[in-house]
């Protein structure tokens, strides 16, 4: 019989580091000693490109446009450490249905049980920023992924995204949709940021799973096409995302966030507007104003 | 679900319910709309963009509820198609669309293509109209309407498609005098358009008029283009035609007139001649002898099927369920002309609420203060529920309603869509004998229902 496979699904805003994070997990959990495959969802396809020394791999819809029938083994690339990495793909910028790809992409898979015959560990969807249609809500609904982590920084925008991605959890929670890990806070090196973060997660009853902050050893990692746990196994930076994977690892029961309402969301980013523009002009606002 | 009601004139009105739930409408979609225009010009072909299914399903609505009406050139299933799949949905249809137009250009003789969208392609946003140009240097001009089906119904398809050939098709030039467009009679969604058109062009030549009608004729790519040329259009009905007829206005400077319904019977035609005379300003000495010529031979008939109307009831409760611009014309000259007395309206085709004062105001002054309830409505199941409440002996309607009217051993006619027991060619209710033909269809059931 095979082991449990547990399918994690990773969404969070464009840029704010989320194929890095992604991969950095993948890379720490394969050299833990589980067996992983990466699963990029965005139609750019750079999801696993340092898994793999820096390069592109074949997409699934770029095979499925050619042929009609596609074999696994045609999509599915040995990245670092054997992990696998497949890149769904998608149309080229402003035309076609890039949501409708996506399904296309993982519905393939299931129906083949890929999964299965690759006796996988974990499975992780690294999805394309916001939860813009019902085609990128694919992984967390249908039964796919257990659960879902967003990666966020302290950036209001950021916090947008995830809420939306809140919504999207919470509207298919009750359809056996998966459930939200919670929130991993990226590029968190002021300390402001972290209270940002922490405050979001505390109102929509979440949870940050870990704080990553930003490290120049990511970027030399990457120029060389690698993440940071192959490029500097022995780096803090690297122990951060070995801590995280091992968190994501044994993380057992995900929750029903709880989304703020559009104005419940402006109040909320005002409050902290105000706050920040205090803070630059030398207020003193946090726990430190009773001292 | 209750009713709303709305005291504002002296008709009783009921306005339809905020169901988000239509049983049977009575109408399809918008790339229905546009098929029906485009297969009825001569020679054009048609190029459905659309998933596989979307024209079969037209085609079937069509050919069973539009009064049994076969084929024209190139249509039914024969229809060119994209049959647009999940790979087309993922990356674009805009490739499988420029295979097909070359494709149907190099095997189907036409004077024209055109391609009509459906929802597949609307929702993933393939841009036609660049797919299109690339084909300017053909020998056939290849034109295209956006008749996505959720971005309305048979109507709206019909208008774009009209709207699409006046701005891809036609160019400015000299106004001929005389010359008219005529639009309100949307092929199959009004099951008597070919009767209707043809009469109502009739009565135009008849006044001394040059009439395109674009579809139902010979006039082909030539009629499309004539209509940049019209002095005036004519839209017979309160709604439909209106978007065409303001775009040749704001164009080519074209005026035109709306005539809310259609004109049944001596009253109404005369109406309708004398309001596009003084538009064109046409001699009052033609038209009055026209008038006169008519109405003689029109009221010498009426007369001829008066004594058989009178012995049986003169004031027989009739109901009508239609489209505005028939379901008003029928009642007014059963009403005003006929003797009869009109209990229930209902009218199904969803006019916009600007032109609804004007469809009650035609039913408001009604011969001997008879006074109809007038309800607007779309949903059958709604529409059933004000019949079962309402009295009469004969129902002109659709065949939905035929079987309540059966259980009740009423008298039905279909004159609107769907028309499923009734072959439809040249009828028509139009004109000054009409109304007579009216008389003819449903007086024989009375006369001898068994």
């Amino acid at each position: 019989m095979s082991k449990k496979l547990t399918q994690i699904a990773i969404y969070g805003k464009g840029g704010i580091g989320k194929s890095t994070t992604t991969s950095n997990i993948s890379a720490a959990l394969s050299v833990a000693g589980y067996k992983v495959m990466q699963f990029g969802c965005d139609p750019k396809s750079d999801s696993t490109n340092t898994l793999r020394g820096g390069t592109y791999i074949p997409t699934v819809l770029d095979t499925l446009r050619e042929k009609n029938v596609v074999k696994p083994e045609e999509v599915i690339f040995e990245g670092f450490n054997g992990i696998y990495c497949v890149e769904a793909g998608g149309p080229a910028p402003g035309v076609g249905c890039a949501g409708r790809g996506i399904i296309t992409a993982v519905q393939l898979f299931k129906q083949k049980k890929v999964f299965e015959e690759y006796d996988l560990d974990y499975v992780i969807y690294d999805v394309l920023g916001d939860v813009v249609c019902g085609g990128f809500a694919v992984p967390i609904r249908e039964g796919i992924a257990e659960h879902v982590f967003t990666v966020s920084s302290a950036d209001f925008m950021a916090i947008f995204a995830a809420n939306n991605l809140f919504k999207g959890i919470h509207k298919y929670s009750n359809s056996g949709g998966a459930l939200l890990g919670g929130v991993i806070a990226n590029s968190i090196n002021e300390p402001y940021a972290k209270d940002i973060v922490d405050d979001f997660v505390d109102v929509t009853k979440t949870q940050v799973v870990e704080y990553i902050p930003r490290s120049v050893t990511v970027t030399q990692s990457e120029l060389q096409g690698k993440t940071t746990v192959e490029a500097a196994p022995d780096s803090k930076q690297a122990q951060v995302y070995k801590k995280l994977a091992e968190k994501i690892a044994n993380h057992t029961e995900s929750k029903v966030p709880e989304p703020l309402g559009i104005e419940e969301l402006r109040n909320w980013a005002a409050k902290w507007g105000e706050t920040l523009l205090a803070l630059q002009s030398g207020e003193v606002r946090s726990a430190a104003e009773k001292i | 679900m209750s009713l709303r009601s709305a005291e504002n004139t002296s008709n009783k009105i009921e306005k339809e319910t905020d169901s988000k739930c239509l049983e049977s409408p009575k109408y399809t979609c918008a790339l229905g709309g546009a098929l029906a225009v485009i297969t009825n010009i001569d020679r054009f072909v048609p190029i459905i963009h659309a998933g596989a299914g979307c024209g079969t399903n037209q085609m079937l609505s069509f050919r069973s509820g539009g009064g049994n009406q076969g084929i024209g050139y190139i249509n039914g299933m024969i229809t060119p198609s994209s049959n647009l799949s999940e790979k087309e949905v993922v990356f674009g249809g805009e490739e499988r669309l420029a295979q097909q137009i070359r494709a149907t250009i190099d095997l189907m003789d036409g004077d024209a293509f055109m391609v009509a969208n459906g929802c597949i392609a609307g929702m993933i946003g393939d841009d036609i109209e660049a797919v299109v140009r690339g084909f300017t240097e053909e020998e056939v001009p290849v034109a295209y309407v956006n008749s996505s089906g959720f971005a309305g119904n048979t109507y709206l398809g019909y208008e774009e498609t009209l709207k699409s050939l006046i701005n891809q098709l036609t160019k400015e030039q000299d106004i001929v005098k005389g010359r008219v467009n005529v639009f309100g009679f949307v092929p199959y969604q009004d099951i008597f358009w070919r009767g209707n058109l043809s009469k109502i062009g009739n009565i135009l030549r008849g006044i001394g008029l040059d009439v395109t009608q674009v579809i139902g004729d010979f006039s082909g790519l030539e009629g499309v283009r004539r209509m940049s040329s019209a002095e005036l259009t004519i839209v017979v009905s309160p709604w439909v035609g209106l978007g065409p007829a303001k775009l040749l206005e704001e164009k080519y400077g074209i005026p035109y007139l709306s005539f809310p319904n259609l004109p049944v019977g001596p009253q109404d035609t005369t109406e309708f001649v004398r309001l596009v005379s003084k538009a064109l300003k046409l001699p009052a000495r033609r038209i009055n002898k026209y008038v006169q010529q008519q109405e003689r031979q029109a009221y010498y008939e009426l007369d001829i099927a008066g004594d058989v109307c009178a012995q049986f009831s003169t004031s027989l409760p009739i109901a009508a369920v239609a489209d505005s611009a028939t379901a008003v014309g029928v009642v007014r000259f059963l009403a005003n002309e006929a003797g009869f007395t009109p209990t229930i309206v209902v009218i199904n085709d969803d006019p916009p609420e600007e032109v609804r004062e004007t469809i009650l105001s035609r039913l408001n002054d009604l011969r001997a203060n008879v006074k109809p309830k007038v309800i607007f409505e779309v949903d059958n199941y709604e529409l059933n529920k004000h019949l079962a409440t309402a009295y009469y002996r004969v129902i002109l309607a659709s065949s939905q309603e035929r079987f309540a009217a059966q259980e009740e051993n009423q008298i039905h006619l279909s004159i609107s869509y769907p028309a499923f027991e009734r072959l439809v060619v040249n009828d028509t209710y139009a004109g000054y004998g009409g109304g007579i033909a009216l008389l003819e269809d449903f007086m024989t059931k009375f006369i001898m229902p068994y």
